[in-house]
């Protein structure tokens, strides 16, 4: 029988941080769809479920946070997990992604093995 | 002539130094400091309906942690406030006006219901202007700068980043910062963002590109750095709210407000005794619509001229005033002989021309050489500045533009120049017969 | 066609001003020439540059994702790992040399913990800080800037004694990198900077210094209240923020002593960290000065009130009530709010008894959609 992987839809509008996110979390396990900005991000949200969703504050069109409060107030993806990835690491930016349902918050630059426990925890 | 050829000269230093100290900048650093000067985005509306979402949605995009967008709707006609109020779920709030600068009366304030949108502030006035709703902004603003803008104009993600760091690295108290305005006309703009910049389609367009990047980029960066700024341009502009404030905010019984407070405010450091400065940036940092059509770019050239007109009488004092030091004795002057005067003085030289040309007094041989020159040195000032574009920021990209624009510079004395001149009759004609209006653009979209 | 040789021929007996617009004419078009020919060149440049740039950026950006996501192997040994495979690049040249240098910057700017540490190791043993020392020595300082940013990037912990004469440079935006390198980068007396710093520290330079300083994994955080005394007035200001960053309660009598200072911004920070510090024993010292206060001060003051929360000011808090100025006005009610429910109760009680104009106040405060 085949296992399914956990999918995670990584919305990052920085290539270089995508791709990394992308090797790491394939070589953790998982299947990986990558979105570089909100538009896409909510295309491949209306079309796949996803397991988590991993997603950068500053993103261009849409931000993160408009993202996280349109993922949670959709029925179809209201339940599913959302790490929010930021540069900016001041408190109310915390308070407010936690607000609109963030499950997790990682301050940029992260460290990627840290980030690699904390999808593992959430996805879990 | 050797005016602007200083001018092209110092905006060549300011533009060099500009670009070393800011090359390696993390602008990160302002973005996430809790220390760095908040700033509260003032964006009049009136009769926007049709893009007002978007517009609003890109200003509350901009990378910026400690700002406020606080949208003024202008006494709307049409559906502006209704759009608003549906889209970004607001509600009406009790608000205790500090009335420091006096405006037409508030009819409402609206905060959003939902949290994402904390920052925007919504204001329903009664119409009575850019100027005035401006000024009723910077009533409730919070924060200690505000960043004037219209609220069609897209500005770039780190526009306040930019213009806020001169606040924080200059020697001597910064009052204002402006950045570059370019043509959006013909760019891919994608939910409120610049996308992908093009050379207009429109002749009219593209000779205002050319405009603009001349008078931006060795214009303006000359007289930032002799700190003799007389403008800093009403579609964005980065102040310091007291000062605004002190020196009575906006001029409500103007069409040139954005220059006259400029003027008024040099005036009032230069009353208080205190140093200052006003700065322009190359970086370009807002994009606008300009009139494609002749008659729109008529009615906005006719308000620029009586606006500067309206500015300069109101201001007479300045002229070759020693107790206002650069400003009385090189600013004023130079708008008052070069902005103002220059087209008359032209006409005046095409009249003495003819006169001449019909009485047989001039040596044609030698009159062919004075306009090759003029003609050969305007082209040449504008090549170099499209040369600055080149070397600075270069929004345009594709070789074909480059060549259009290069082709327009030689175009531009020959077509351009001669509209310019006429707008510059007309308007004067105009501000001596009263005329007050702002005139309607007829704004394709984006 | 009319001849144009009598224009160089007979040039000398033509009038001065058309002898000088001839002249001009032959400038305009040599350099309209030089202009065209020099912007076809740098695009030409550009446009093959860019195509390098990119075909060389990209295969390298694979191989660092690649070591990135490397995550079984240690430290030392993925860097001996990936050394030899970045070795088999033509690293030799100096345009490649930049790009690796560029591409390791980047990545590093955006990973933290072994990831850097990896990164960083790897810059080293390819060599490439030599590249960023040269710079160091380069007469342009904008190549200096550039070599500082570089070695604090990517924590060259052996760079710190080559930055200790830059900190001290006359030109201002070298000096702020090195001395933000130099802080990061140095374990013998990274705070020496403030010591003798004679120039103004620009708000900009302060930012820069307090972003490295709050940062900093394993920066031994001095008492910054030994510099209070010092006598540039910015060196004063950035010790305040940091006394308030790291909470450094030691500093109140330094903060009494800083309320006669003769700099605006000075006194109102000491104000400020009195009511951050709820200096509970200081607090009448602060109404005393109440009177005699600027504006900025008397604002700061009743936050201060605010923030102390000793309930003994109360009357004191409501009497500011009946001031002129919307700001006291608003302060005062924002400090006695801050009491508990002893404040709620007063704002309640004048509620009652209030203007029509006073109780909007009192309404726009109370609404928790507006941010004060």
């Amino acid at each position: 029988m085949e296992t399914h992987k956990p999918k995670i839809l990584v919305i990052e509008d920085e290539e270089l941080v995508r791709n990394v996110l992308a090797f790491r979390l394939k070589k953790d396990g998982y299947e990986v769809v990558l979105a570089k900005d909100g538009e896409e991000a909510m295309k491949e949200l209306a079309t796949q479920n996803f397991n988590l969703v991993l997603v950068d504050i500053m993103l261009p069109y849409v931000g993160g946070l408009e993202l996280t409060t349109h993922i949670k107030s959709t029925p179809k993806t209201k339940d599913t997990p959302v790490i929010v990835l930021s540069a900016n690491g001041l408190e109310q930016v915390i308070l407010d992604a936690f607000a609109l349902g963030a499950t997790d918050f990682i301050v940029k630059p992260f460290n990627l093995a840290e980030l690699s426990i904390r999808v593992k925890r959430t996805i879990r | 002539m050797i005016g602007y050829f200083l001018l092209a000269l110092l905006s060549a230093i300011e533009m060099r130094n500009y670009l070393k100290k800011n090359a390696m900048v993390d602008y990160k650093t302002i973005l996430v400091s809790p220390h760095a000067p908040g700033v509260s985005i003032l964006a009049p509306a009136f009769n926007e309906a049709a893009s007002i979402i978007e517009n609003v949605h890109s200003l509350l995009s901009l990378h910026y942690n400690k700002a406020e967008v606080i949208v003024i709707n202008d006494g709307s006609t049409d559906k502006t406030l209704a759009n608003l109020i549906a889209h970004y779920d607001l509600e009406a709030v009790n608000f205790a006006l500090n009335e420091q600068l006096p405006s037409k009366p508030l009819r409402g304030v609206y905060k959003s219901k939902n949290p994402v949108y904390a920052k925007l502030t919504v204001l329903d006035k009664e119409n009575g202007g850019k100027a005035d709703a401006l000024n009723m902004g910077i009533n409730i603003s919070r924060f200690e700068l505000i960043l004037c803008i219209d609220a069609d104009c897209i500005l770039e993600h780190d526009a306040i980043l930019k213009l806020v760091k001169p606040f924080l690295d200059s020697s001597r108290p910064v009052i204002g910062v402006g950045g570059v305005v370019h043509i959006a006309n013909s760019c891919e703009v994608k939910n409120g963002h610049l996308v992908k910049v093009h050379l207009p389609k429109t002749f009219l367009a593209r000779f205002q590109v050319i405009e603009y990047i001349r008078a931006f980029l060795m214009g303006r960066m000359a007289w930032s750095r002799l700190n003799g700024l007389l403008i800093i341009s009403g579609a964005m502009g980065l102040f310091d709210k007291k000062v605004v404030i002190g020196c009575g905010g906006y001029n409500t019984q103007t069409v040139g407000e954005d220059m006259e407070l400029v003027l008024r405010m040099r005036k009032y450091m230069h009353q208080q005794k205190k140093p200052y400065r006003l700065i322009y940036i190359p970086d370009p940092l807002c994009w606008t619509e300009c009139p494609s059509d002749f008659s729109s770019l008529t009615r906005q050239r006719n308000r620029w001229t009586r606006g500067t007109m309206e500015c300069l009488a109101l201001h007479k004092n300045l002229f070759f005033n020693p107790k206002y030091g650069l400003l009385g004795l090189l600013s004023y002057p130079y708008w008052f002989f070069f902005e103002w005067l220059a087209p008359l003085i032209e006409v005046l030289g095409l009249c003495i021309f003819t006169y001449m040309a019909f009485t047989g007094i001039i040596n044609w041989a030698f009159f062919v050489i004075i306009i090759v020159m003029v003609y050969l040195y305007t082209v040449t000032l504008t090549t170099l500045t499209i040369l600055f574009e080149e070397f600075s920021y270069r929004k345009y990209t594709s070789g074909s533009d480059l060549l259009k624009l290069l082709g327009f510079a030689l175009l531009e004395p020959l077509v351009y120049h001669p509209m310019v001149l006429y707008f510059g009759i007309v308007g004067n004609i105009d501000f001596y017969r009263g005329k007050k209006s702002w005139g309607m653009m007829v704004r394709k979209g984006f | 066609m009319t001849s144009i040789s009598p224009y160089f021929t007979n040039y000398n007996q033509f009038p001065e001003l058309i002898q000088s617009a001839l002249l001009v004419v032959g400038i305009c078009l040599i350099s309209l020439l030089f202009m065209y020919f020099y912007l076809v060149l740098k695009r030409v440049n550009r446009v093959i540059r860019t195509g390098f740039q990119a075909k060389w950026s990209m295969e390298i950006n694979q191989l660092l994702a690649e070591l990135l996501a490397d995550d079984d192997l240690s430290t030392t040994q993925c860097v001996e790992k990936y050394t030899h495979k970045f070795k088999k690049l033509p690293i030799n040249r100096k345009a490649i040399k930049l790009i690796v240098e560029a591409e390791i910057v980047r990545f590093h700017q955006q990973f933290t913990g072994k990831t850097a540490e990896i990164l960083s190791g790897l810059y080293v043993a390819l060599e490439l800080e030599k590249i960023a020392y040269k710079r160091l020595r380069d007469s342009n300082w904008e190549n200096q800037v550039h070599g500082i940013k570089i070695l604090a990037q990517l924590n060259i912990k052996q760079a710190a004694p080559k930055l200790v004469a830059l900190c001290d440079d006359e030109i201002s935006t070298l000096r702020m990198e090195a001395q933000a390198a130099f802080l990061k980068l140095s374990d013998q007396a990274p705070f020496r900077f403030l010591d003798r710093a004679r120039e103004h520290i620009l708000d900009w330079h302060q930012l820069v210094l307090l972003e490295v300083i709050t940062t900093a994994q394993d920066l031994a955080i001095p008492s910054f209240s030994q510099w209070l005394a010092s006598k540039n007035d910015s060196v004063v200001i950035l010790c305040l923020k940091l006394i308030r960053q790291y909470q450094q309660f030691e500093a109140i009598p330094n903060l009494l002593d800083l309320l006669d200072h003769a700099n605006d911004e000075v006194r109102l920070l000491a104000i400020e960290l009195l009511g951050q510090f709820e200096a509970y024993a200081h607090e009448s010292e602060l109404i005393n000065r109440y009177k005699t206060a600027n504006k900025n001060e008397k604002l700061a003051i009743l936050h201060a009130i605010g923030q102390i929360e000793s309930g003994k000011q109360l009357g004191f808090l409501q009497a500011q009530l009946v001031d002129d100025s919307y700001d006291i006005v608003i302060k005062a009610l924002l400090a006695i709010k801050k009491h508990g429910t002893v404040g709620e109760e007063l704002v309640k009680q004048l509620y009652e008894t209030a203007l029509p104009k006073n109780r909007l106040l009192i309404d726009h405060l109370s609404d928790h959609r507006l941010i004060h």
